[in-house]
This record gives structure tokens, sequence and C-alpha cells, in this order.
């Protein structure tokens, strides 16, 4: 039967590609675990940027009455979705030699993928930190106010209330920035043992060729990415 | 006491509350009764400090942090019953006593996601009655409550008012309610003070308004 025939062949080489990640990972490969580790900063590095300016901008949008709330809303929202490349291309702009901060001279670094990630991912952040402190904030602050607790306390409640929805945000923005390729390789150039990221590294080796060793960096990717979830989801769990 | 002068309150194109002149005593217990978007609410928030008047001035007469205010649908805390109840607990007040009175005791280890409406309402009375406010304004406090746990709660708060001297401010949709607990009757209708009196004397109300309103009550 064909159809068996071909799950039978997609089922063989599903396995060399785990087998190509199980031997990678043990092979001790420097510039793997170089790989790895400039992923994982740089995307830790992003995500709690992007947490500490969005989630407490989004509780502030979210929770005030004020004039232009909606056109701020808007603006964060079109900004989600910001296309990362476009992202990549106005910190290129910005930090290249000739452009307003290229005297900082940060181009083809980590800092300055952490900053084009920044850039990306803060707006997502800020939209759905506004969007789940809006939808409890009404209720919970005439509450709050009502039994004559202070202005901090009250913020306190609000984001221990939130505290759920703004960790799976913050997830959200780290699966986000894990997964990004446009921005990074623009402004990280993809340089062997410094710029070098899991995504990048895919892009590389699928356009040699190199499929196996493509979808075995996928597999390590999706394993990282799961290796951070599971103790979030637990810890995210208890809060609730 | 609570002074209310020339207040006004546009809430929409075809709603305004408006309260001329109200005062009400230290210690009274005062039922706001009236149809549904008659001002009740809007008041009480008014109270509260949660909206500010159009027009007008509003004195409580308590100080800053002596006036306690529950909106109709008050927010549970995550956590226990226990810790929503000693959120804002007055020095002065009996926790432990306070959740037995209500019928919390049992509760308290509870988590507030796992109890059902009438015991989120028992909590959020409680709590409201462990801040031992000099001003207690509660909007629909004992709606969700069964009949049983109702009458409980009704001597409980009227204790509680009737101990700490606690002026209050209550909405309901009940009768009962009104007339078991409160010493007063302010009748709201369309925004405007229709009726406000004595308890005992509003068996016999001045406006047409009133009679009408109050025999359809007590017939429901």
């Amino acid at each position: 039967m064909p159809l068996q025939i071909s799950l039978q062949r997609l089922s063989d080489s599903d396995m060399e590609y785990v087998k190509e990640a199980v031997s990678l990972i043990l092979s001790g490969d420097k510039e793997l675990w170089q790989i790895i580790g400039t992923t994982l900063t740089m995307s830790v590095f992003s995500t709690s940027i992007s947490a500490l300016l969005g989630i407490p901008l989004g509780v502030l949008i979210g929770k005030n009455r004020f004039p232009g709330k909606s056109l701020i809303l808007r603006l964060t929202n079109t900004l989600m979705a910001l296309p990362p490349v476009v992202a990549g291309l106005i910190v290129f702009m910005l930090f290249r030699g000739v452009g307003p901060f290229g005297s900082l001279h940060l181009m083809f670094s980590v800092p300055i993928m952490v900053i084009a990630q920044v850039l990306l991912i803060t707006p997502v952040v800020t939209g759905l930190s506004a969007a789940a402190a809006g939808e409890r904030s009404a209720l919970l602050l005439e509450t709050a106010k009502g039994l004559g607790l202070s202005g901090p306390k009250q913020m306190t409640l609000l984001i221990k209330e939130c505290a759920p929805q703004f960790m799976s945000i913050a997830l959200m923005g780290f699966g986000r920035s894990i997964a990004e390729v446009g921005a990074v390789s623009l402004v990280g150039g993809n340089i062997q043992f410094k710029t070098r990221v899991m995504t990048t590294a895919i892009l590389l080796e699928s356009n040699k060729g190199n499929f196996n060793k493509a979808f075995a960096l996928g597999i390590i990717l999706m394993l990282i990415s799961l290796l951070v979830n599971i103790p979030a989801y637990s810890v995210q769990e208890k809060i609730k | 006491m609570i002074r209310i002068r020339n207040l006004k309150k546009k809430c929409s194109d075809t709603f305004t509350l408006e309260i001329p002149s109200l005062e009400i005593e230290d210690g009274a217990r005062v039922a706001l009764i009236g149809p549904n978007g008659a001002g009740k609410s809007t008041l009480l928030r008014l109270l509260a400090g949660i909206t500010k008047p159009d027009e007008g001035s509003i004195d409580l007469g308590a100080p800053k942090g002596g006036v306690g205010y529950q909106p109709q649908t008050p927010y549970v805390f995550k956590g226990t019953v226990e810790q929503n109840v000693r959120l804002a607990l007055s020095p002065a007040a009996d926790a432990d006593a306070l959740m037995a009175s209500c019928g919390l005791t049992a509760l308290r280890g509870k988590k507030t996601g796992r109890i059902s409406g009438g015991e989120k309402q028992r909590t959020c009375l409680c709590r409201m009655l462990a801040g031992r406010y000099r001003v207690l304004l509660l909007d629909e406090p004992l709606s969700a409550a069964d009949i049983e746990t109702g009458e409980a709660l009704e001597r409980v708060l009227k204790a509680h008012c009737e101990e700490t001297g606690a002026t209050l401010l209550f909405s309901t949709h009940l009768p009962k309610q009104a007339f078991g607990v409160a010493d007063k009757i302010l009748l709201l209708h369309r925004g405007r003070i229709a009726e406000y009196g004595d308890a005992a004397a509003m068996t016999q109300p001045e406006s047409a308004f009133g009679r009408l309103f109050l025999s359809q009550w007590r017939l429901d």
C-alpha cells in the first residue's frame, strides 16, 4: 500500500532526526552549546525586559480611563502584528555605523538582538496585559477602594489577581523570542560562535541542505521551550 | 451626620440623580429602595466617592478610612475566605467571631474559587464588617443569600450596627430585608427622593408613587 509505505518512510526519517538530535546533544559539540547559550541569553533578557516594560505599562493603560486610550490600544494592537524583519530593519537603521546610535557599536552582537526582540515583544506584552488588567480592574478596584485600601495596595492586589495571566503573557513573549529568526538574523548577522542562535542555525543548515541537522536543531529548540514551560506551568497552577 | 446638598449627577441623557437636600443621622440604618434604575447604586457610589458629582456636596462626617463601600457584585480576591476577611481588618475587630457569626468558620481555609455565590456574598459582608467602618454603604449585600441565611445575616448586620454605632445605607429589593434591618426607608424614583422617613411611618407614604410602590412591594 503506497500510503503505508510513505508513513513508514516518514516514521523512519523522524527517528533519524531524533537520533541526530540526541547524538548532537551527547557529542558535547562546542558550537551547539554556544548556540543554545546565546539563544537562552537572548530570549531570557528580551522576555524579561519586555515583561518589565510591558506589564506595568499594560496595567496602567488597562486600569485607567484617559483621553486617547483607544488610540493607544489600537496602536499597540497594530504593533503586535509588527513583522520581525521590519523590527530588525528599524533597529538596523538606528544602530548601523552611520545611524543615530551607530557610535554605540552594537551591531552584530547579542545586545542588539535583544533590543530588536524587545521592540518586537513589548507591544505584544503591553497589549495583552492591558486586556488582562482591564477585564478585572473596574470591579476589583471599586471593591478595593470601597474597603479603604491604599493605592499601592490596590495595585498589588490587581497584579496578584492577574499574575497567572501575566505569566502566560511572559511565556508567550518567550515563545516568540526563542522562535524568532527575521530580526535576529538581520541585526545579529548569524556569526558563528558569536550571534548564532537556534533559529538562524536551523535556517543556515536548511540552506546548506543539511536537513537532518536542521531538524535535529529544531527538536532541541522544542525541548528547550518545553523545559522552560514545564516548571512555569507548575508555578502558574500554584498561584491560580 | 451625612449631609447632602444640591447633589446632581447625570448618568445618561435620560437619567440624572438629583437630591436637593438630605441629612442622615449618625447610627441610622437606612434602606434604599425603589425600582430598577431609580438611582440607588448611583447614590451609594457617589457617597463612597467612587464617582464624583456634577454639582453639589456630600459630607459623610467620617474620618478618612471610616467609610466602607461594597458594590453590587463585589470582587472576591484569590486566596482563602479568611484572607479575604482579614484584608481590611480593623484592630478593633474580632475576625474569628465575625466569621462565626457569618457562618464562615468551616469555610475559613477554603479557596474562594471553590465556594458558592452565596458563600462569596457572606465572605464579602464579613469582610466589610471586619473593617468596622463608621459609615457602611452596601449595594444589595444579601441578594444571593437563601431565606434562612439572609435572615441570619440581617440579624448580624443589624447587631453590628447597633454594637459599633455605624451608620448603614444599603439597597435592597426585599421588603422584609428593608423593614427587618433598617429604621429609615429612603424611596428613590427616577433619580429623586420620593419618600424618606422612619420605617414604621412608611406604612402611610405621603406621595402617590410611594403608596403605589409600597403596595405593590408588599404584594410581591
